[in-house]
């Protein structure tokens, strides 16, 4: 189904229920693999794929429908996602730095497996902040154009260049060493 | 399953685990709107008064005199308690999961009080905090 169609449907109360299935599983992979790319591990990220979808229900009414369907949901999945980074870092703060809690899971976690090169490459992407941690994974994995990248975290496209930039640059100095 | 660029990701997730998850999401939902007929701000209100008071308890620490939870709202008023749930960054979670409910017996009827005369423009403002289209960056 088209997003156009699936937006009539949602908006419309009488098949809200349907259309927002139908939203869930066309949108679930994305959210989910946007997601467990910033926590890491796949229980926090399960947790917050469904907080996140829940989240997305209640708010459907808001949402416009001249607006892109895809974009909005990204980037209430954004900044879930980085609620939820940002209270773990203050509940954790005397404990670690900087992101040395996701990289202990990327060792110990479940449902984990790279060679050495892969999960070096991992750790490296790791050492960004989270902000541009998001943009480099959105533009990398992903694959998303500059001008949705914008649209999602309300960012300029130049800035969003410069940030991806400095990202690979980051990237490539740690995979060196 | 893995995600679509295979060469690039690590990541895994358990055998069928995107079979199950629409039928996870669709019942968290049902239950969200079950709770939702169930007072949510009674629940809110709640517990900014168990952190009220575990906060003067903390302050005044005068066990001669101690303070209810309908004193110490008393002291507060509506507006103020909408004012520090839309400025403050704290959730219905966090606080709930802070308090220790096994040794605070409160009385609720002065918050019923309080829930009964919040507006609809009160409840838009406290629910302002859950719009989903927060600045980013």
């Amino acid at each position: 189904m088209k997003d156009k169609q699936l937006i009539t449907q949602l908006l419309d109360e009488k098949s809200r229920e349907s259309g927002f299935r139908v939203l869930v599983e066309k949108y679930q992979q994305r959210i989910y693999w946007h997601v467990r790319k910033m926590v890491i591990d796949h229980d926090d990220a399960d947790d917050l794929v469904q907080d996140i979808f829940v989240k997305i229900y209640s708010n459907i009414g808001k949402f416009r429908a001249d607006a892109q369907l895809y974009t909005w949901i990204y980037r209430i999945a954004t900044n879930e996602c980085l609620t939820f980074l940002n209270k773990k870092k203050r509940r954790f703060l005397f404990l670690s730095s900087d992101n040395e809690e996701l990289v202990d899971k990327l060792t110990s976690s479940d449902f984990i497996s790279g060679d050495e090169v892969e999960m070096k490459l991992q750790k490296a992407i790791l050492t960004l902040p989270d902000k541009q941690r998001l943009i480099f994974n959105m533009k990398y994995y992903d694959e998303m154009k500059y001008e949705d990248i914008s649209s999602i975290t309300d960012t300029s496209v130049g800035a969003l260049k410069a940030s991806y930039h400095h990202a690979v640059k980051k990237i490539e100095q740690f995979v060196r060493l | 399953m893995e995600d679509k660029n295979t060469n690039k990701n690590i990541y895994k997730v358990p055998e069928g685990y995107f079979d199950q998850l629409p039928d996870k999401i669709i019942a968290r939902v049902e239950a969200q709107k079950s709770n939702k007929k169930i007072r949510p701000l009674y629940a809110v209100v709640s517990a900014v008064a168990a952190s009220l008071l575990i906060l003067a308890m903390v302050i005044f620490n005068d066990t001669s005199q101690p303070v209810s939870a309908e004193e110490l709202l008393s002291t507060v008023s509506t507006a103020d308690l909408i004012d520090y749930l839309a400025e403050s960054d704290i959730n219905t979670e966090d606080i709930i999961n802070e308090v220790d409910w096994t040794e605070n017996n409160f009385e609720f009827d002065e918050l019923d009080y309080i829930e009964n005369n919040m507006t609809e423009e009160d409840l838009d403002q406290i629910m302002g905090d859950f719009d989903p289209d927060l600045e980013l960056i």
